[in-house]
């Protein structure tokens, strides 16, 4: 099976309003935003474990960092390719943050159902039930299967992004299927 | 269920996912306007400010080592401790100590305008006005020893003014760190 490309659609317009903005043009950014928005929002949602409230805090964030971040944007890449990497980049590192104090606070698997439970907010039906087997995973096994499986990251990228050995995003992999497939079996 | 069947499932998930509340408003509003000073808050950029003064002693010091002809050592600078250079040491040699203590005194000044921010405005003000005038001592030798290379009397107040400046140099690396152990 093909597997999925980070990027969905090659967006030569990008290129022309990321200029825009680059110069101030807060309208083009506007123009990327709402253009980009939702896809950004799916990596962001499935990375929080489907916590609707994170995940807009981390759109908001993914944005106001490309903004101020985009003079470094060379053009070397598609845009998307750009932003939706930054997006990775934004989750990773806040929530990196936030499972340290969940770990401290409360055990790992009230949390895992509670974001679980987020699903809910975006699907009825079928789909929900994989989105909720995902969103239940471990935050290091879900991390790996959202951008492997889903984001199409290569194990080396995703090493680098999430701050682990490549051998290590693969077991998580390993793991991460596994358990989905299990509590799908249930 | 096999793998197979998992990944087909994974790949007809929705890449796109709309977010329940549009959170542009918020974003707008913390939306910097790229033409005002706002980017100057970086302290990377603050430290910019400096990089245009950094960049004029360097050149100043490189023009000078250019021009300038080997003569005896400088006077020393008052409150300020110097190496001894004397007259027996070769003078590529003593250009090439010259040269390591300015190289030395530049790193401690580049970190200085890491915290400039951190001086008070009056002290910035002094800083920068003793410093154009080492530079346009600096340049009125220049001009005189491109006419008279080997006057000694020349020689002697390029030499000093090297001193003056890492003097400079020194003091201002100085300031910087105990303006750092008092903000910390």
């Amino acid at each position: 099976m093909a597997r999925a490309s980070p990027v969905n659609a090659i967006r030569d317009e990008d290129r022309e309003q990321v200029r825009r903005a680059c110069a101030g043009d807060r309208g083009a950014f506007e123009d990327l935003y709402s253009r980009h928005r939702n896809r950004v929002y799916g990596i962001v949602w499935r990375l929080s474990g489907g916590d609707s409230a994170l995940a807009e805090d981390l759109l908001q964030e993914a944005f106001v960092r490309a903004w101020q971040k985009l003079d470094s944007f060379r053009g070397e890449s598609l845009f998307a390719t750009w932003l939706h990497r930054l997006a990775v980049n934004v989750a990773l590192s806040d929530r990196r943050i936030r499972i340290k104090r969940l770990e401290r606070e409360t055990a790992l698997e009230g949390a895992a159902e509670r974001t679980a439970a987020g699903a809910k907010d975006v699907y009825a039906g079928e789909r929900m039930d994989l989105e909720q087997a995902i969103a239940s995973l471990p935050e290091r096994a879900r991390t790996v299967l959202v951008l492997y499986d889903i984001e199409g990251y290569s194990h080396a990228e995703i090493a680098e992004m999430a701050g682990m050995a490549v051998g290590s995003s693969k077991a998580q992999l390993h793991r991460a299927r596994r358990l989905v497939r299990d509590r799908l079996d249930r | 269920m096999n793998e197979q069947e998992l990944l087909q499932r994974i790949a007809d998930l929705p890449r796109e996912i709309p977010p329940r509340n549009d959170p542009w408003q918020k974003i707008e509003s913390r939306l910097e306007d790229r033409s005002s000073d706002a980017s100057m808050q970086s302290p990377v950029l603050r430290a910019r400010r400096w990089a245009p003064l950094a960049v004029a002693a360097a050149a100043v010091f490189a023009v000078a080592l250019l021009v300038m002809p080997v003569g005896g050592p400088g006077p020393q600078v008052p409150g300020i401790a110097t190496t001894e250079t004397p007259a027996t040491v070769p003078p590529p040699m003593m250009l090439s100590g010259s040269e390591a203590e300015y190289q030395a005194a530049f790193r401690e000044f580049i970190a200085t305008g890491e915290s400039r921010e951190t001086l008070p405005p009056l002290a910035v003000e002094k800083i920068e006005t003793g410093w154009a005038d080492l530079q346009r001592v600096e340049s009125a030798l220049s001009d005189a020893l491109a006419q008279n290379p080997n006057d000694p009397f020349l020689n002697r107040r390029m030499l000093e003014l090297r001193e003056r400046q890492l003097g400079f140099l020194r003091q201002l690396a100085a300031l910087d760190h105990s303006n750092r152990r008092l903000t910390i």
